[in-house]
């Protein structure tokens, strides 16, 4: 860029130094002038946008340095414009003042120099620009993690969730304690993990979550640990793992009890020492990572039948938290359901007999049931073009469910309305759920939708898709946008 | 160093031969020193106090005892004069001490802390205070640097850019005001510079002196002449003058 | 020391254009400064109508009269105007008298390029210097019209007067003594001997700067007019004779007797033959009589 195009607002009393600045400098940039405060702060009114501004301290008769406090209150209310002091009064206290008030660098006046000015000028400039451009980005980022982080909000009201809310709350305060979260699938397991991470001591570090069972067995180790080029046939070059990622963060291994002997080794050495070894290292890393595993299954049962590691049962069981299942706390249903619907007052749009059907299901599929429950109503309510939920717009296994006997939260953990799900069902519904949001939110514009979920091109979105249908057809009953988009993005 | 020399300042030639007569009588050997020099190193110093300096007594010891602590920081600077007051680097001219060199032996050294006398007679530190941080936007030194921050400009417009003269006459010099600026510092000039004769760095300001007037025709002719300005070396001869005053800002006063 | 100033100067303002009395100035930097040009020579009338005017700047400023010895004005006549503003002095009133002209007094411009004065009437004069080959026209007006003076030469002005007596005396003591230097190691001293010791050539202005300050130097007298001159060459001012009166009617009570002490024992032990001179009385009395003097010697 041009340094010409860069506008400094140079505020002096001294008509003659702006002049002669003006005029030295002409050929670099263009500038305004204030000669008092009331002037400047009427020229910061009219144009926010300047790209520097050169300050002296003394502006007016009293030859009391103003400009010290000036750069503080500029400070705040124009946090973007850099400011450089350029005064007479070359004092250390002067300079340590002014740069402790968010001065950026300090000219005196007395070792006029045009090269070493100019250059200061566009330096200044240059690097605020960085800086503004990093302040963007990490507001981005914020506001990325802030729309996460109300996607997973933890939404419940009832004595049980209330408990664990404290809970969590309590753990957070304690950033190096390995949690392990239970519950059925679709709880809200890494909601809970994502409410430890914002109330916590990491909160403004990274949050990984990964989902241990959706991973290839042989890429596992070099997706948690990371890679060096050549360790193995693909890897092109160095690759961080989820656990370097997380570094000062937080890892939610979802799924733990799905992991092999090997990586349950690993996963109890990097708990033991905070020491991984990347596949293809010589070397161990240090990191700084605190784990939260989750899992639907009873570990105890794993590790007596030998399929987990009793010594990594024994440390990731030092704080366990364990969700309800949705059918244990039914009194948050219409709060989720509100939550869901973007605000509108679900409860309002339901017939009682739909709303009695609703909180008379048993949920098995917990939240994550119930959140497409509600896309599917929203929709089915468009469809027949009604002005409130009944009966017609629920889901079939709603509509048709049979109040009975409670089951137990064993018996729950596996019965759904469609009959037990398989691993790969409940993986399959998963990427499914995933691909029937994206495809509400990007207009059905496939090409959006595999950008939205990483995908490298369509292609990806159509392999999946297909694959899925092949295998469980059954499960496309709950996803009627991918239903209905079908033909278009397999044909 | 010279253990029997003594180096003696003073204004006044009847004040040094008294000095001379009772100091030679006690087997020392004093010289006058009008302008001490780093070659001058002697194990005693004694300045007569107040100097009598552009008609006005003027209390000096402070800046003698800052110039010697860093030129001979193992000297002793002994002040004499009609103070009456005990010290032990005073001696009061009208109670000359019985055992002068019990007395000089006793001095403390200039590295030493010690406040000087009472000398009466005018400030001189807070002279040259005022002279380098005083009188606001219009302190000679202020002035000084935005006629050379001026003529930086104008140089660097003709040398770098080739720009004409007329030009930057006309866009930087005229109205900077840099002639009335000039007249300025020569009115500050005149008025401070008798107050400092006979005090350590006055030769450098005598050489200041003589280069103000030296370049004195290209501001008295309203700054019109390019060639005066080349020809006296304007820019240069204030920027050695500029860096000069530092050395004693920083020596002095800071 | 109030901070609100007025200068009152009376001479003859002719040249400088004032038709009515007086008139009044401002400084350009400080609305508390106030220099008033008064044309009033010395007359039976004059105390009561500069009393009036100094009684007219009130009990919260501090007010200099410069009075013009050319317009009729001396140690008389301070001494009758300061007497005569004896009551406003004791209500709080601060009030200092000095006398000018026909010699080398810091308020003109000629003896000092920071002063006020020209030499008719006005507030410029013409000065040489060797940075300039034509002499420099030095103004101390900022606008006529506004009758506006620059702060600096009213500041630079008003300093030298607040410390003038007290400087004058402490200079007359350090010159004395470098004097009397040859002779301390004639102890004891006797007053014949430093009495003609001062009346040589060499000594001749020290020796009328001791007259002046024990008030022995009266009006048109040779004294005088050789001290008059040694103040036209070497630009300073040299008569004690508004020292004083200031001393007796302005400084106080205690500082007037300390100064008769001063003068009483210089003229019974200098000017006396035959005496025993003892110099570290001598010093002892001035010390006493400047300590009591409470501005600095130099500011």
């Amino acid at each position: 860029m041009s340094t010409k195009n860069y506008n400094i607002l140079i505020v002096d009393d001294d008509t003659e130094f702006h002049q002669q600045i003006r005029y030295s400098f002409r050929r670099n940039f263009v500038f305004e002038g204030a000669i008092n405060v009331e002037h400047l702060r009427k020229k910061l009114k009219e144009s926010p946008n300047y790209d520097l501004i050169l300050l002296d301290l003394v502006l007016d008769n009293t030859k009391e340095k103003i400009g010290l406090e000036l750069i503080r209150e500029l400070n705040q209310d124009h946090p973007n414009i850099p400011i450089i002091v350029v005064t007479k009064d070359n004092n250390v206290d002067t300079v340590v003042t002014a740069m402790k008030h968010g001065a950026r660098d300090f000219l005196p006046k007395k070792d006029y120099d045009f090269d070493y000015w100019n250059k200061k000028f566009k330096e200044v400039i240059e690097s605020n620009n960085l800086k503004a451009e990093n302040r963007m980005l990490r507001e981005e980022v914020k506001r990325h993690r802030d729309q996460r982080n109300k996607e997973y909000s933890f939404i419940g009201e009832s004595d049980k969730i209330q408990e664990i809310k404290r809970i969590l709350r309590m753990v957070s305060e304690e950033p190096d304690i390995t949690v392990l979260i239970t519950g059925e699938t679709g709880v809200g397991k890494e909601v809970a993990a994502r409410y430890l991470h914002q109330n916590g001591a990491r909160s403004e570090r990274p949050f990984q979550a990964v989902n241990l069972s959706a991973i290839q067995k042989t890429l596992l180790e070099s997706t948690l640990f990371g890679h060096k080029k050549g360790a193995f046939t693909g890897a092109t070059r160095d690759t961080e793992g989820y656990f370097s990622q997380a570094n000062n963060g937080i890892l939610m291994l979802d799924e733990i009890g799905d992991i092999d002997a090997n990586i349950q080794i690993k996963l109890l050495r990097f708990l033991e020492t905070k020491l991984i070894r990347p596949v293809g290292w010589d070397k161990d890393i240090q990191l700084d990572v605190q784990i939260v595993a989750a899992t639907h299954r009873d570990l105890a049962e794993e590790v007596e039948k030998g399929s987990f590691r009793a010594d990594l049962f024994q440390r990731l069981k030092a704080m366990v938290i364990e969700i309800p299942p949705l059918r244990e706390r039914k009194s948050d249903i219409p709060l989720i359901m509100e939550f869901y619907s973007e605000g509108v007052e679900f409860d309002t749009l339901l017939l009682p007999e739909a709303k009695e059907h609703l909180l008379q299901y048993n949920w098995p599929g917990n939240i994550r049931e119930l959140r497409n429950a509600i896309n599917y109503m929203m929709l089915r309510k468009r469809i027949y073009n009604r002005a409130k939920i009944d009966l017609e717009c629920l889901p079939t296994e709603i509509q048709t469910y049979q109040t009975s006997p409670k089951p137990s939260v064993v018996q729950a953990a596996a019965p759904t309305s469609r009959g037990e799900l398989t691993i790969d069902e409940e993986h399959a519904i998963i990427d499914l759920e995933k691909i029937e949001q994206s495809l509400i939110r990007k207009n059905k514009v496939k090409k959006d939708v595999a950008i939205e979920l990483g995908m490298e091109n369509t292609d990806n979105l159509r392999y999946k898709i297909k694959k899925y249908y092949e295998k469980h057809p059954h499960l496309f009953e709950d996803f009627p946008f991918i239903k209905e988009s079908y033909k278009r993005i397999v044909k | 160093m010279n253990t029997k020399g003594i180096g003696i300042i003073s204004s006044d030639k009847t004040i040094f031969n008294h000095l001379k007569r009772r100091l030679t009588a006690a087997e020392f050997e004093p010289y006058h020193l009008s302008t001490p020099t780093e070659k001058t190193i002697f194990d005693y110093h004694i300045l007569s106090t107040p100097l009598f300096i552009g008609q006005t007594y003027v209390a000096t010891t402070a800046l003698w005892k800052k110039y010697f602590k860093a030129t001979q920081p193992t000297t002793k600077l002994i002040t004499s004069g009609f103070q009456a007051q005990q010290h032990s680097n005073h001696i009061d001219l009208l109670n000359w001490p019985d055992d002068v060199s019990l007395f000089l032996a006793n001095a403390r050294t200039v590295s030493e802390e010690w406040e000087p006398i009472a000398e009466g007679g005018l400030d001189i530190q807070r002279k040259l205070y005022r002279f380098f941080e005083g009188h606001g936007d219009e302190s000679l030194t202020d002035v000084l640097h935005r006629i050379l921050m001026t003529l930086t400009m104008a140089h660097d417009e003709m040398d770098k850019y080739q720009v004409a003269y007329t030009e930057v006459y006309e866009e930087l010099l005229q109205h900077s005001n840099i002639a009335s600026k000039w007249q300025l510092l020569l009115n500050r000039w005149v008025n401070y510079l008798p107050h400092f004769a006979a005090l350590p760095f006055f030769t450098t300001f005598k050489s200041i002196d003589q280069a103000l007037q030296t370049i004195a025709p290209y501001f008295e002719g309203g700054c019109t002449n390019e060639q005066l300005l080349r020809n006296l070396d304007c820019l240069e001869t204030l920027r050695t003058i500029k860096e000069d005053l530092e050395i004693i800002a920083r020596q002095y006063v800071n | 020391m109030n901070t609100a100033r007025t200068m009152i100067i009376v001479w003859s303002w002719k040249h400088g254009g004032l038709t009515a009395t007086h008139d009044e100035w401002s400084t350009d930097s400080d609305i508390n400064d106030k220099l008033i040009r008064a044309d009033i020579p010395f007359t039976s009338t004059a105390i009561g109508l500069l009393r009036q005017m100094v009684e007219a700047e009130g009990l919260d400023r501090s007010v200099y009269l410069f009075l013009h010895r050319r317009h009729g004005y001396s140690q008389k006549a301070i001494s009758q105007i300061l007497n005569s503003l004896s009551d406003f002095q004791q209500s709080g009133g601060v009030v200092r008298s000095f006398l000018f002209g026909e010699g080398g007094d810091y308020i003109y411009i000629a003896n000092n390029h920071r002063g006020l004065l020209g030499t008719k009437g006005t507030f410029s004069a013409k000065l040489a210097s060797p940075y300039h080959e034509k002499d420099q026209l030095v103004s101390a007006i900022v606008r006529q019209e506004e009758k506006l003076v620059k702060s600096v030469h009213f500041n630079a002005v008003w300093q030298h007067y607040s410390y003038d007596f007290k400087a004058k005396i402490f200079e007359l003591r350090e010159d004395l003594f470098v004097a009397f230097l040859p002779f301390l190691d004639e102890e004891p001293l006797n007053s014949s001997v430093l009495y003609a010791f001062l009346q040589r050539e060499e000594n001749q202005l020290l020796f009328l700067r001791l007259l002046s300050f024990i008030g022995k130097i009266r009006k048109g007298t040779a004294l005088e007019n050789t001290l008059r001159s040694f103040e036209q060459t070497q630009k300073r001012s040299f008569f004690f004779d508004d020292c004083q009166e200031n001393l007796k009617a302005v400084y106080g009570v205690q500082e007037g007797r300390l100064y008769e002490e001063l003068v009483m024992f210089i003229k019974t032990h200098l000017f006396v033959h035959d005496q025993t001179v003892d110099l570290r009385q001598l010093r002892k009395q001035f010390d006493v009589l400047l300590r009591n003097m409470p501005e600095l010697a130099y500011t």
